[in-house]
């Protein structure tokens, strides 16, 4: 379904949704999702478990192909391009099971974020300190707040810092559209205002997507909150709106096995 | 047209062998993950029990329930004493399983020295059959062999897909831990596989040597044969197991009669275009 | 610098050994020591233990025989200078393949895959008489004349195996800190994490396979020189296994430790004369790996790592990048 060429001219959201669904068999993951995000916007997707959140994230980023509806990122539809072509066009995320490359150090990882593999005999030369994708990868783990862990291997790190190198990864390169898949998920409670405050620090040009189970966190860092159920959108709005939805209590208080 | 049908039959022997040792193979494989690379010295090592009870008492059947016997209680032996010791670590146990097939390979050498063995046959396997359809003679034994592969694959289809300790090999098969937590006893179930495996490999072994023969540097060519079929028909499946050594069987005889100095590089083609087009193996599942 | 405590030494022991120590062990040793390096590299930067890597040596080797001078009369002689590069390119290439064939193959899979292009390599050397000679393959390959000798010489060779095992640390160290030696890293940690990152994992997996083929073909040139001769025995499962256990030895994680199992391996091959029969030999190897694997699964270089540590009352990293 290609949206209107008008839409281009317009200033475009970050990233609009028409009816996306991904079907398994007979069961509908997601179903009939229609949001957009306005640029630099920080939104929260919010649900229960199975509620398809993470689904969602996966057709939006190309991990699964959609069985229905279109994706655009500003203004260009990308339902039928490929997972690199989409990352080329700034869309990012992480994952919910921080899964990393144990055997090389917090910088080589981010080196590997910022430069890529591409030909050229230049790739099998060692990296010099003074290169400027490397300084661009010690900018990164300044911003993710590993600078003092640079040269520590990913094996050691402790989970939070794991975490924090999927975000330092995920800001590689000029992104411009950020999921977020449960950053805070495993941290502990001293590990989560760290995490709030990296959130919060991020560049305000980036507009940030957020699954998260944690409402503080949730709350504190988005201005806009999308909540999902049984792979259906149930109701968006701020902060303060969604949490006056009473379907929305319904399904957090009292009544989900209903369904 | 005759030599045509000469080298199908050939082809169809050598397939009926590598199919009794890749199924062994196979089998362990699909409920351990252990990739034994001993199996062709068991393999060897029960031709040449087989052989020296035929020669001994001049009985072809027990020679080769003797060389079955003696293969399986080696391989239950490796697997006891080496390969269960570190279960779950396939590298490791892929590298005990070279040294054991060094091991044996030399102590082989040593008793039954580099001669090429000949196992004796019985009067009704002796000799050629005219095979009136094809106008031509085969090798009695050969003709055997086949009906032998062909049924102890069948049974071995029976086995797993109706009994009990089938149900649990294929529930091994899927999800090991999960039977491990329901408390079936695995280290038995797995030293009872790796017997009959070894079991499989060395009556493989006597009729490798009736009906051809057998000599140091068998156990390779029966390994080697058992890696590439079994990459070829798929890890584990009995079916995959067949359908591979049909493939290789034939596509070695028909390339050593038709294209002799290509002969290896067929076999080799073969795989590279399954890998291609199925890594998993033309009938394997996917690997998670 | 402790590189020097270990070259320092290994420049000064020819002026105290006979040729037979130079040649047959130390010489030896080394030449070995490169192609199981070539094994090592893959198995700690990418994961993948190769069967193959005698194969890419041959390769190599079959090359400076068959566009070199030789005595069976076959092949197109070349100058030095073409047919080296020839060589190692042409290993490269085979390496490239390889990698290409087993790219979606991981552990006992490639294991299995890369044994099985070895052997068909080995069984199409003996049938092809067209570029291999078949099975006798090609003698009096003889290593370039230099000054009064030629580079052949206990000596001289001797010295060029010490240069080209010094080069081959050098580029192994070097490619595993360029971008394209990182991501080979990432394939062997996260195959699919990389994919996410957008970096194909192919291209990282064919470059180190054609890297070690580079490797392995340097050590299979140096082999040719030394043997002055090569054939399909060269390329057989028994230099295989050997090269196999000179990696486990060393242990499979330290691509270093290729030299220390290659000087264990020369000195049990030539001492164990005196131990058992000759014949035997294998039945000792046997029971060495078994035993290395049983008790010391990471090589004896781990071992003497953690012996040290255990010393110095510290425990110590045991990888670093």
């Amino acid at each position: 379904m290609p949206l209107n060429t008008e839409q281009k001219t317009t200033t475009a959201n970050a990233l609009e949704t028409q009816g996306i669904g991904k079907r398994f068999g007979g069961f509908w993951a997601v179903k009939d999702v229609s949001f957009s995000v306005k640029p630099g916007e920080r939104r929260a997707i919010l649900g229960p478990n199975g509620a398809g959140k993470t689904s969602l994230f996966n057709i939006l980023t190309g991990d699964y192909v959609a069985s229905s509806g279109a994706i655009s990122l500003f203004g260009e539809d990308v339902t039928k391009q490929s997972i690199p072509k989409r990352i080329k066009r700034g869309l990012r995320r992480t994952y919910q099971h921080a899964y990393l490359f144990d055997g090389l150090s917090v910088c080589d990882t981010l080196f590997l974020a910022v430069a890529g593999v591409r030909g050229g005999w230049r790739q099998v030369l060692p990296v010099r300190s003074n290169d400027p994708r490397r300084e661009e990868a010690e900018r990164l783990a300044d911003v993710c707040g590993l600078a003092s862990f640079l040269d520590r291997m990913v094996l050691e790190l402790s989970h939070g810092q794991r975490r924090q190198l999927e975000i330092g990864i995920a800001l590689a390169e000029d992104p411009k559209v950020l999921l977020l898949d449960e950053p805070a998920a495993g941290l502990s409670p001293a590990e989560r205002p760290l995490l709030s405050k990296l959130l919060l620090s991020l560049p305000a040009d980036i507009t940030v997507i957020l699954i998260e189970h944690d409402m503080d966190i949730a709350f504190q860092t988005s201005e806009s909150v999308t909540v999902l159920f049984n792979g259906q959108l149930m109701a968006e709005g701020t902060p303060e709106e969604v949490m006056a939805d009473k379907d929305v209590h319904q399904i957090y208080v009292g009544g989900a096995h209903g369904h | 047209m005759t030599l045509f049908f000469v080298v199908t039959l050939n082809g169809l022997t050598l397939a009926a062998l590598y199919f009794l040792a890749a199924s062994g193979f196979s089998l362990i494989f699909g409920l351990m993950r252990t990739v034994n690379m001993a199996h062709g010295a068991l393999l060897l090592f029960g031709g040449y029990v087989g052989w020296s009870v035929v020669d001994a008492t001049g009985l072809w059947a027990l020679g080769v329930m003797a060389g079955g016997l003696a293969a399986a209680l080696a391989g239950a032996l490796v697997q006891i004493g080496v390969l269960g010791r570190m279960q779950g670590d396939e590298l490791r146990q892929t590298l005990a399983s070279i040294a054991i097939s060094i091991i044996l390979a030399d102590l082989m050498l040593w008793i039954w020295g580099g001669t090429t063995y000949q196992v004796r046959t019985p009067s009704w396997l002796t000799g050629g059959t005219r095979i009136e359809v094809l106008g031509i003679g085969y090798a009695t034994v050969r003709l055997y062999l086949m009906v032998f592969a062909l049924s102890v694959g069948v049974g071995l289809w029976l086995f797993i897909q109706k009994t009990r300790i089938g149900a649990v090999i294929r529930a091994g098969v899927d999800d090991q831990d999960m039977l491990r937590a329901l408390g079936y006893p695995i280290n038995r179930i797995f030293v009872l596989v790796f017997a009959m495996g070894g079991m499989l490999a060395g009556m493989a072994g006597v009729i490798a040597g009736s009906a051809l023969s057998i000599a140091p540097g068998t156990d390779l060519q029966f390994l080697l044969s058992s890696l590439v079929v079994v990459i070829v028909g798929g890890m584990g499946s009995v079916g995959g197991a067949a359908l591979g050594a049909l493939l290789i069987g034939l596509a070695e005889q028909y390339g050593l009669a038709y294209a002799p100095t290509y002969a290896a590089v067929v076999t080799f083609v073969i795989m590279v275009f399954v890998l291609a087009v199925r890594p998993q193996g033309l009938l394997g599942r996917a690997e998670a | 610098m402790r590189y020097f405590l270990v070259l320092i030494p290994l420049a000064l022991l020819p002026l105290l050994l006979n040729d037979f120590w130079v040649s047959q062990v130390l010489t030896r040793a080394l030449i070995l020591g490169v192609i199981a390096l070539s094994l090592s590299f893959l198995a700690t930067y990418l994961g993948v233990v190769s069967f193959a890597q005698v194969t890419l040596a041959g390769v190599a080797g079959y090359a400076v025989a068959y566009f070199g001078p030789n005595t069976v009369g076959l092949g197109f002689p070349l100058p030095l200078y073409v047919s080296l590069p020839i060589a190692l390119l042409l290993s490269m290439a085979a390496g490239a393949l390889i990698g290409l064939v087993a790219r979606r193959s991981r552990g006992i899979y490639a294991i299995m895959i890369t044994l099985a292009i070895g052997v068909a390599f080995f069984y199409f050397t003996r049938q092809n008489y067209a570029l291999f000679n078949g099975f006798t393959g090609f003698s009096g390959v003889i290593a370039p004349k230099m000054g009064e000798g030629n580079w052949g010489d206990p000596m001289p060779l001797y010295f060029l195996a010490l240069g080209v095992s010094v080069i081959c640390v050098v580029l192994v160290n070097g490619f595993v800190r360029s971008p394209l030696g990182l991501a080979v890293q990432a394939v062997r940690d996260a195959p699919g994490r990389l994919l996410a990152l957008g970096i194909p994992t192919t291209y990282p997996i064919v470059a180190a396979f054609a890297f070690s083929g580079l490797i392995a073909g340097s050590g299979g040139i140096l082999n040719v020189w030394f043997q002055e001769r090569v054939s399909s025995f060269s390329v057989g499962i028994g230099p295989i296994i050997d090269v196999l256990i000179i990696s486990v030895i060393g242990g499979l994680r330290h691509p270093t430790g290729a030299f220390v199992g290659a000087i264990v391996y020369v000195m049990l091959d030539i001492f164990a004369i005196d131990l058992i029969d000759r014949d035997r030999f294998n039945l000792l190897i046997g029971i060495v790996l078994l035993a290395i694997v049983m008790a010391a699964p990471n090589g004896l270089h781990q071992l003497a790592i953690d012996w040290v540590g255990k010393l110095r009352g510290r425990a110590e990293q045991p990888r670093t990048n």
